[in-house]
């Protein structure tokens, strides 16, 4: 399943996706940039907690980026090559905050897609 | 079976001594608990442990114990991942993974270091991962 977070546009200030669902324990999630004049943007992934009707940050990006990159967020424990996998527990109520930093705009869209894989017990 | 809900162990509220939560029941191997804290008076710390029931003595026997104990000076949110597994996500937003076997009768108990007032709530929220980690 496709989740489509943010439509492709121009931001010049940060800003939430939409909530999403995921059923599966492993997303990727394609950070679309196609243009920057300055800015950089850093993902925060938030999973929704039901006591405080809020969401909490599991995991971020180390740094903010200005290119078009892909992550695997998944609960594998052991990461295959590319680089950019990181382990996560994906959760059925999440979002993104996406920090922009620097001056100017950009350009960009995310999405997630739902991974499935044959080591979903195993 | 699977855990179909996630549930609130503690509403939020103002907490002076350490709290226990009523006995709850719990079908996954995995969870994210959330300590949401929304206001502190002076200096509370904190700390979450979870129990397990034991039907032979009829007592609840401790199974985590959150590795720091935690001060708040204002509103925060401590993220803790329980899981079978030796997976310990990646990512500097949680505040600790541990591995633990859950039980399917639990309690919360949050133990309070001192009389300072603390407001929180805490969640016990389902993750998508039935992995052994592999």
């Amino acid at each position: 399943m496709v989740h489509v977070l943010s439509q492709r546009e121009v931001y010049t200030e940060s800003f939430y996706t939409v909530a999403f669902y995921p059923r599966a324990p492993k997303l990727q999630v394609n950070v679309n940039v196609e243009a920057s004049s300055g800015a950089s943007c850093k993902l925060y992934l938030q999973a929704y907690d039901v006591a405080s009707e809020s969401f909490a940050t599991i995991w971020n990006e180390t740094s903010a980026d200005s290119a078009a990159r892909d992550w695997v967020l998944t609960d594998s424990l052991v990461l295959f090559p590319p680089s950019n996998w990181a382990k996560v527990y994906v959760t059925p109520r999440m979002r993104f905050y996406v920090e922009l930093s620097g001056s100017g705009a950009i350009t960009m869209g995310l999405q997630a897609f739902e991974l499935v894989s044959t080591r979903q017990v195993f | 079976m699977a855990q179909t809900t996630d549930l609130t162990l503690l509403d939020s509220a103002a907490r002076t001594a350490t709290t226990s939560s009523a006995e709850f029941a719990w079908e996954d191997a995995k969870a994210m608990m959330v300590v949401n804290v929304t206001a502190v008076s002076a200096t509370p710390t904190i700390t979450p442990s979870l129990e397990a029931y034991d039907a032979t003595s009829t007592s609840w026997v401790t199974i985590f114990t959150a590795a720091s104990a935690q001060s708040p000076t204002g509103a925060a949110t401590y993220v803790y991942i329980l899981t079978d597994t030796a997976f310990t996500p990646t990512g500097g937003s949680l505040t600790e993974s541990k591995q633990v076997y859950l039980a399917p009768r639990m309690r919360l108990k949050i133990t309070h270091a001192d009389a300072d007032s603390c407001t929180y709530s805490v969640g016990f929220n389902r993750v998508n991962s039935n992995n052994l980690g592999l």
